[in-house]
């Protein structure tokens, strides 16, 4: 009897134990955002294609840039930056605030070419900005500033 | 012979040797009257050939009464009755009970002994005397008579076995594991809940349904956007290819020219990580 109580108390606790780290793991996996996305914006005129890479952790986000503006299947403008902001989330809505643009050698494309494409997050410290970004399972986040989806962003191994 | 004798509760197993085993039998079967030395003598020794001195007795005696006190039997059960005998207190109850689960697939009788009445004016004491109760197993097809008297008594081979359990236990035992399950049972559901609550907004998010197929693409589409023929124009418009990734995900409204297309190598679920490109159209000129 002692010994199928210690077995069966072993079972739960080990089970317990299992779907409380797993709803820990999921709540940390909320908060803290890691993770990379091909992603192509199409406007009347131009294509954009970028790697965006996308880190959030404590108030503190940083978005890494890469990528081309196309214009009738030529490239007229690089893309190279790294914008750090800070964050506010509240049921999965983050309202950004740029705080510094750092745009790398080779990122030769205007402003105004970037802001047909872009939010102006990208282009302006001091700029608010406001996404929803939502787990889609474990594997990664979807990213909205619309009921459309912007991008699949996927979680970072 | 017996191989083995044991005095058995929920907590402790005592070994007896088999002349204290007969012994305890023999004041199990005469419970209440006097067991002279010389019935235990016959009823231990003498039949198998054997001899035994009066300190033999005293010391077998002894350790019965040492077997049952380890096991929480801790009333003084066996009483002596100088330079005649002993008595098992008529204040124990034993029971006898059926049971299938002993040796062989030998019909056994269980004999229970619970402490004194007295202890259940008290409840304290009633809950040490739950914790008292034993079985003693013997078989069944030996319970005849072997020796003058009252009651049942069993001839050499009766005690191949000899138990003693705690007979309270059982209930109280169940009564604990009943508690302990139903316990841990709230504890998983607990977890479960939480674990419910923190994903089901993951899954809600994953709220695409099957559309079609067209050239090697699999399409999926918002469930709460156009899920009709104009979906199926918008596949059609897009003209995709697939060789990259096979399944893609539509987001579309009715309302806003928006559309998201994210193309991606494997089905986008729950566990299953995937690498997608996500496609953003401003506006996509209506045919």
């Amino acid at each position: 009897m002692n010994k199928l109580k210690t077995a069966l108390i072993f079972l739960f606790c080990t089970i317990s134990a299992g779907l409380l780290f797993l709803w820990w793991y999921l709540i940390a996996l909320s908060r803290n955002i890691e993770c990379v996305s091909n992603y192509t914006i199409h406007n009347d005129t131009d294509k954009m294609s970028l790697l965006i890479s996308r880190k959030l952790e404590h108030g503190k986000g940083t978005d890494t840039l890469i990528g081309r503006l196309y214009r009738e299947g030529k490239v007229v403008g690089n893309i190279e930056r790294t914008i750090n902001y800070r964050y506010i989330e509240e049921n999965s809505r983050y309202t950004m605030t740029t705080e510094t643009v750092l745009k790398g050698v080779h990122d030769d494309i205007s402003d105004k070419e970037m802001a047909g494409c872009l939010s102006s997050l990208y282009i302006k410290p001091g700029t608010q900005s406001v996404s929803v970004i939502k787990n889609i399972g474990i594997t990664g986040w979807m990213v909205y500033t619309s009921p459309v989806p912007l991008y699949f962003c996927r979680k970072e191994s | 012979m017996p191989e083995k004798k044991n005095l058995k509760s929920a907590s402790m197993e005592v070994s007896i040797s088999t002349p204290a085993s007969y012994c305890l039998l023999l004041l199990l079967e005469k419970q209440g009257e006097l067991v002279t030395h010389e019935a235990l003598f016959n009823y231990a020794w003498r039949r198998f050939g054997m001899e035994a001195t009066a300190n033999t007795l005293y010391q077998n005696i002894s350790v019965i009464r040492r077997g049952l006190s380890q096991c929480g039997l801790k009333e003084d059960s066996i009483r002596t009755m100088p330079r005649r005998g002993f008595i098992l207190s008529p204040l124990l109850k034993v029971t006898f009970l059926n049971s299938d689960s002993l040796i062989q697939e030998k019909k056994e009788h269980k004999l229970i002994i619970s402490p004194p009445e007295s202890a259940e004016t008290n409840p304290e004491e009633r809950d040490l005397s739950d914790a008292t109760h034993f079985e003693y197993a013997v078989p069944a097809p030996e319970l005849n008579p072997a020796v003058p008297g009252k009651g049942p008594a069993s001839s050499p081979e009766a005690v191949s076995t000899l138990q003693v359990e705690e007979a309270g236990v059982p209930l109280k035992a169940g009564l604990q594991l009943g508690y302990l399950l139903s316990a841990l049972t709230c504890v998983l559901l607990t977890c479960g809940i939480l674990l419910y609550v923190s994903t089901s907004s993951h899954f809600s998010s994953i709220n695409y349904q099957y559309l079609t197929d067209y050239k090697d693409c699999e399409y999926y589409i918002n469930s709460d956007g156009e899920t009709d023929g104009r979906a199926i124009r918008l596949v059609h418009q897009l003209n995709k290819t697939c060789k990259y990734a096979r399944y893609n995900y539509l987001t579309k409204y009715s309302e806003g020219g928006m559309v998201s297309v994210i193309n991606c190598k494997k089905k986008l679920g729950y566990l299953s990580g995937s690498q997608c490109i996500s496609e953003y159209i401003t506006r996509l000129d209506d045919e």
